[in-house]
């Protein structure tokens, strides 16, 4: 089937009326995961997910991923109006976006946001339509070696990107990958770093650490300043000065361009695209001094490109049947759950639910540019319920949802620990978003090092004999060069400043 | 901050000891390829020279002047109030269900701000909130106790 | 205020517990929701399987039955959770064979007959399949090349120990390679892209790819051959080779549960078997039925015991 007559297959599909009714009732629920602090994607569809059990499969995960990228936009408000970041991704944002706030150009902060994320999050789209269908004619050729390598490069690109100092990064990765080996060893199920404790059996739960690592430490912290001034009212003009179109639509272009192509490698994630367009944006602004004091394309490049990855992230979710980054893991659950293989051949088995999912998609967007550019200013009453109200309410639902995970009060145990550790790593400056990365990829990293290395007996240079995972493995070994070269030279303050998570 | 930081690095260059020390009992090659012990002792290696550096860096870095590890006052009191209530939470579910130790929970967090007779109705409302919202509308089974709540 | 409202839970719960007490010596059962715990996570075959029975029995004892998922160490956690319940029917478990096989691997902290067995609804019996464009047409082509060629061959394995590999090692005596995966999808996607030989897996999870074309199903361990889609596909019996296993799920609880509630459930879990709704879920979800009673299927893990102890000091 080729894409237009699948597109309006799923059109079709996705018009109707319970379908679309879900894809508004899971971008809404996106949107507001995204605005509470400690609130991700990552909870609200691992929370919802049971709840999906008794749908059926199109309507349940059209909403799912309306969630996921409906919390990209909501992370936004947030973060320009109270310089808490509602998501991990919107971290970047905070800069710019919250000393536009302070100057009252708060709308056209969050009015910029909405267009960008618009145009980011649909021309995705367009992209996963046309390339899905021959992404997963190739997708069968890529083994575990592909894999490995591509998570190879994923984890050099993270280590070149993420923190202030190249040692805390490191150490953050390193314990993500070592926290990832307790459970079952994948080459002969045999228990590792147990300790006896059948909890751990099954390895670390991964929302339990997130919700713990993230929501937690991050209300711990709040309550240092929780009667610090901190608040801003006015949310003014919604667009942004004639003089400031030319640039605010080159930023929003290019963090398309960067958002698309990270979401389709395995291993990157929101944060290290938001990340980039910043510093990109930074590096092409005529005046970089700009930057920090409120200039609108560092809002524009890294919202449009925290986006357009969610978009492109679907793209190895249906043709590989592999997540790219933690919530697309759990939207790969549903897919599980519902009885669907995200992989080759879902297009084949299945195509009215993907295309009908790819359709909802377009239509999300369009409902999420409704919701955020005229209503822009009732969605920040919801971010201005006092903290003192707002972090009681952040911890009993983290409580309830680290239970649920395993029906078991060992994982509140965990994610209060997480959140601890959580707490004095940021202390520290320690950056919790390699660690949590790492941490999903770290088995999965694992496990096709060791498939890969029983196909080839042994000889680790098989890699280098498939000229995917060779040309692949080359590359990341020259992103590890350059990262440690510009370490070495300092200059990665530059790159890498205030992205700790 | 330099003796949070030192702490931080010595738990964690005991921690990636432990698990180094249980790698070695595990093969390390097979003859297929790398075995269940491969992995985890590069990995936690890796983490206990990292945390090693990390020390050494904090005893030779600058010390910021005004950093406390823990603040004082009212601050410290959320904190622990919050903490503490996630752990009591965990000790009084078994016997209690789900409810009251909820209510108990948001009761501390909130008594730092308002006044007992405002946080008591507000933690049981909200409490009990959570559990007709999430056991009743999400279907989640929450750990009840005999009567239900 | 605290210890008041303490003090009042203490005397509620307690006032719960007798009233609890004082309704079951009646042998009236039962008179309030039943807990079905799930050791798997949502999602699964086993959560399938076990909310499947649980819409029967709420059917057929006229009450709530809640499927709750409790996870972890491999399913130990939620089996002892429900061993440990209170021996009044009111919390039950879907026991897996891992009920067998976590006590031989010192992986428990139970033993497998200290379960109260009250009927098996579902075996399913796995499938040795190969690419449709392999060479191998029948399950004897597959042999003999493992035989000419030993340490050669790709087994995808979907689950490890894989305890179909291993019997399957024994019991011939060939060499081939175990290639681990986590599940059966990339297992199966591993055979598909030509990468792995062969793969064991249940009759549901070959089905799709199977139907497309795209797999061939060789052989089954099963007794006899089993209905429907692999009607045509020979049983190892029939080629010689004594290699019978699979997966089965049903429901168990505490040994101490009283014998006339025991009955009542028994009972009720016949009549799940032949109950038109799970009988149409479990063929839209290619799950097999399977039904033993209390005794029969006592009888079936002691024997399961004895299959999977030597597989099992092997996979060691």
């Amino acid at each position: 089937m080729d894409s237009i007559s699948g597109l309006l297959l799923g059109f079709s599909t996705a018009l109707q009326g319970g379908n679309i009714l879900f894809c508004i009732i899971g971008v809404s629920a996106g949107m507001l995961v995204g605005i509470l602090p400690g609130l991700g994607p990552v909870t609200a569809i691992a929370l919802l997910l049971p709840v999906t059990f008794r749908m059926e499969a199109i309507p349940a995960i059209i909403m799912l991923a309306g969630i996921y990228y409906g919390s990209m936009y909501g992370g936004t408000i947030t973060s320009v109006l109270i310089n808490v970041p509602g998501e991990a991704a919107s971290v970047v944002t905070c800069i710019d976006g919250h000393a536009m706030a302070k100057k009252g150009r708060a709308g056209t902060a969050l009015g910029v946001a909405a267009i960008g994320s618009f145009i980011g999050g649909t021309a995705t789209v367009i992209g996963l339509s046309l390339l899905g269908p021959p992404l997963a004619k190739l997708a069968l050729g890529f083994g575990p070696q592909e894999f490995f390598a591509i998570m190879f490069l994923g984890m050099t690109m993270i280590m070149g990107l993420i923190g202030k100092s190249l040692i805390r990064g490191m150490l953050s990765a390193a314990l993500g990958l070592t926290l990832a080996m307790i459970g079952m060893d994948p080459m002969s199920g045999a228990l590792r770093f147990t300790f006896g404790e059948p909890n751990l059996m099954d390895g670390l739960d991964f929302v339990v650490i997130a919700m713990g690592l993230f929501g937690i430490s991050e209300v711990l912290l709040g309550y240092e300043t929780i009667n610090a001034e901190k608040r801003v009212e006015r949310i003014s003009k919604l667009l942004p000065e004639r003089d400031e179109w030319r640039p605010t639509m080159g930023a929003i272009g290019r963090g398309t361009f960067l958002g698309f192509l990270l979401g389709l490698i395995p291993g990157a994630n929101a944060v290290i695209a938001s990340v980039l367009s910043y510093s990109i944006e930074k590096k092409v602004a005529k005046d970089p001094s700009r930057f920090g004091k409120g200039a609108i394309e560092g809002v524009a490049g890294p919202e449009t490109a925290n986006n357009a990855f969610a978009g492109s992230a679907m793209i190895p979710l249906f043709t590989l049947g592999i997540p790219t980054s933690p919530t697309v893991a759990i939207l790969f659950g549903a897919f599980i759950m519902h009885g669907l293989t995200p992989g080759p051949a879902l297009f084949n088995e299945n195509p009215t639910l993907v295309w009908a999912i790819i359709a909802s998609m377009y239509i999300g967007n369009a409902v999420l540019l409704v919701f955020n550019l005229p209503m822009a200013r009732l969605w920040a009453k919801i971010a201005f319920i006092p903290e003192r109200i707002l972090y009681p309410i952040i911890v009993a639902i983290a409580v309830v949802g680290a239970y649920s995970t395993s029906g078991s009060l060992w994982q509140v145990g965990a994610m209060l620990v997480a959140g601890v550790v959580g707490y004095f790593f940021k202390k520290v400056d320690i950056p919790l978003a390699p660690l949590l990365l790492t941490f999903v990829l770290g088995k999965l990293m694992e496990n096709t090092f060791i498939q890969s290395m029983i196909y080839f007996g042994g000889n680790v240079l098989g890699f280098f004999a498939r000229p995917i995972s060779g040309t692949i493995l080359i590359l990341a070994f020259i992103v590890l060069g350059f990262s440690i070269v510009s370490a070495w030279k300092g200059r990665r303050r530059s790159l890498g400043s205030d992205t700790e998570v | 901050m330099r003796t949070l930081k030192v702490s931080i690095g010595l738990v964690l260059v005991a921690f990636s000891a432990l698990i180094l020390v249980q790698s070695f009992s595990f093969h390390y090659y097979t003859k297929y390829g790398p075995g269940s012990g491969f992995f985890p002792i590069w990995m936690s290696g890796a983490l206990l020279v990292l945390s090693l550096v990390f020390i050494v860096e904090a005893i030779l870095g600058k010390e910021a002047k005004g950093e406390e590890i823990l603040p004082r006052g009212k601050s410290l009191g959320y904190i622990l109030a919050s903490v503490a209530g996630v752990a009591l939470f965990i000790l009084l579910v078994p016997p209690l269900g789900f409810t009251i130790p909820c209510a108990i929970m948001l009761f501390l967090m909130l008594v730092g701000f308002y006044r007992w007779y405002v946080s008591i109705p507000l933690a049981l409302v909200s409490s009990f909130a959570l559990l007709v919202i999430f056991q009743s509308l999400l279907g989640l089974s929450l750990p009840v106790n005999a009567l239900g709540f | 205020m605290k210890r008041f409202v303490l003090s009042v839970m203490v005397l509620l719960l307690a006032g719960g517990v007798l009233f609890a007490q004082g309704t079951k010596a009646a042998v009236q059962y039962p008179v309030k929701p039943i807990e079905l715990v799930v050791p798997f996570a949502a999602g699964g075959g086993t959560d399938a399987v076990g909310r499947a029975i649980a819409a029967s029995l709420k059917e057929i004892l006229k009450q709530e039955v809640v499927v709750s998922n409790k996870t972890g160490g491999g399913g130990s956690v939620g089996m002892i959770d429900g061993l440990n319940a209170k021996p009044d029917g009111y919390t039950l478990i879907v026991f897996t064979r891992e009920v067998v096989s976590l006590p031989l691997l010192g992986q428990a902290p139970f033993k497998t007959m200290d379960f109260k067995f009250l009927g098996n609804l579902n075996i399913d019996p796995p499938v040795v399949v190969v690419q449709s464009t392999s060479k191998y047409k029948t399950i004897k082509d597959l042999l003999d090349d493992m035989k000419a060629n030993p340490d050669k061959l790709k087994f995808a394995a979907s689950v490890v120990p894989n305890y179909y590999g291993i019997q399957l090692a024994m019991t011939t005596g060939f060499k081939f390679v175990t290639v681990p995966f986590n599940g059966a999808a990339p297992a199966l996607t591993e055979v598909l892209g030509g990468r792995g030989d062969f793969a064991i897996v249940g009759p549901g999870e070959a089905r799709a790819q199977v139907e497309a074309g795209n797999l061939r199903p060789l052989a089954v361990m099963a007794e006899s051959r089993i209905a429907g889609l692999y009607k045509d596909v020979p049983t190892f019996r029939e080629a010689g080779l004594d290699i019978v296993s699979g997966t089965y799920r049903g429901i168990a609880a505490n040994p101490a549960l009283p014998e006339a509630v025991s009955r009542i459930l028994e009972d009720a879990l016949a009549k799940v078997a032949v109950d038109p709704a799970f009988v149409q879920f479990m063929n839209k979800a290619y799950l097999g039925i399977g039904y033993k009673n209390s005794a029969e299927i006592t009888k079936f893990v002691q024997k399961d015991i004895e299959i999977l102890k030597p597989i099992i000091e092997l996979a060691k």
